[in-house]
């Protein structure tokens, strides 16, 4: 039983030893992947809404202070160049999307294929999208901030 | 004087590790399977994410309790002839598959380590990698246990194999993943705080969280050690049952 306990033992050191070196110690214990696939499926669930017009839940997103007053097909007809009733969101891919060092900030780029119905032509948009963390609504996007 | 219940679980510990090191093939295979799982996982995951998904923990859950539940199924019941004859010389059923377990817990570590880490290397699992590798190996450890009872139970290797897949397939039926909570009723909700599989989903889950909370990752894994001897109390008895008519021949 000593040879099993030992190498129990071994292996155990061998698994914090190569855990730390991958620089997941326990003072970096924050968490940061769990904000940043938030933001991912937010990201992804909000071009979703654009893709099927919903606008009233695209509206969702932001705070509920604003959230009455935003008018979604305004902002993407900034955002995409293209008035909404031109415009087809054929597919959408979130990347790399980012908190900041205080995990209160994030963004996500999307790229984006979209047709543009009355000129048959398709083009292929990044946008950026911004998040912030609200301590009581969670993550609430400002999407006059992605136009800026 | 007979050997008492730890002497005779030092002596079956070192010689089940020496027949589990001379069988080096097999040893091999189960060890191989942990990071061919890894590989594929991650040319799953790495395409479509750039972090970890609740269905990628999930699916580390299901792999770590099927490793566990695998490599055990067989393992007392290809022995029964040599454990009867042992029983009648006074070797315990406690120490026997307690033996067991520490074999084949040293060898689901392996497996869960190599399992997070290459995961971990390509599709960053969030939080502190160690505590994912820390519940897949409890998971592990509870398949282990559940292997071990269906080999107490099971009169040959071939059924033992066979019902393995009557006992992993509720643990991924009653979950979250294959229904969601609103849509189950309270007997459903009750059967899956019976699965390995919802503990260890959910403390992975608690690992990744904005503020995860070390009470609620303590209770998901004393979760996964009360189903873990519940289970082996359950085939200590039932072995016990079995070889009773054998130890008073």
């Amino acid at each position: 039983m000593k040879k099993i306990l030992l190498l129990f033992l071994l292996l155990s050191v061998g698994a914090v030893a190569l855990f730390a070196a991958k620089g997941h110690s326990p003072v970096a214990f924050t968490a940061r992947s769990r904000d940043e696939a938030d933001v991912q499926r937010l990201t992804g669930s909000f071009f979703e809404d654009l893709k099927f017009k919903d606008f009233t839940r695209a509206a969702s997103y932001h705070s509920a202070e604003v959230r009455k007053k935003v008018n979604i097909p305004e902002l993407i007809e900034r955002l995409f160049q293209v008035k909404p009733e031109f415009l087809d969101i054929m597919r959408y891919d979130v990347r790399a999307p980012e908190v900041d060092s205080t995990g209160r900030r994030a963004r996500a780029k999307v790229h984006c294929v979209i047709k543009v119905l009355n000129a048959n032509e398709i083009k292929e948009p990044d946008v950026i999208i911004y998040w912030f963390k609200d301590p009581t609504e969670g993550w609430i996007m400002e999407l006059e901030s992605s136009l800026r | 004087m007979p050997a008492t219940a730890g002497e005779q679980l030092n002596v079956l510990s070192e010689r089940y590790l020496e027949i589990i090191c001379s069988d080096w093939g097999n040893t091999l295979l189960l060890l191989a399977q942990a990071p061919v799982i890894a590989l594929l996982a991650t040319l799953v995951w790495s395409d479509t994410a750039s972090s970890a998904t609740d269905t990628l923990y999930y699916v580390l859950a299901l792999s770590a309790v099927w490793f566990g539940t695998l490599n055990s199924c067989r393992e007392v019941v290809k022995e029964r002839a040599v454990l009867e004859r042992e029983a009648r010389q006074g070797v315990g059923v406690t120490p026997y598959l307690a033996s067991k377990c520490l074999v084949l817990g040293l060898i689901s570590f392996v497996q869960c380590l190599l399992l997070t880490l290459i995961v971990n290397a390509k599709v960053p699992l969030g939080g502190w990698a160690l505590l994912h590798f820390g519940f897949l190996w409890l998971a592990s450890l509870a398949g282990t246990a559940l292997g071990l009872t269906l080999s107490c139970v099971m009169s040959n290797s071939d059924r033992a194999v066979g019902a393995v897949v009557l006992v992993l397939i509720p643990q991924i039926l009653f979950s979250e993943m294959a229904m969601s909570h609103a849509h189950s009723s309270p007997l459903i909700l009750w059967l899956e705080d019976l699965t390995f599989l919802s503990w260890t989903f959910h403390g992975m889950k608690e690992v990744t969280a904005s503020e995860p909370s070390m009470w609620v990752m303590l209770q998901m894994a004393g979760g996964l050690l009360g189903l873990t001897a519940a289970l082996l109390l359950l085939g200590r008895s039932l072995l016990g049952w079995r070889l009773r008519g054998v130890t008073r021949a």
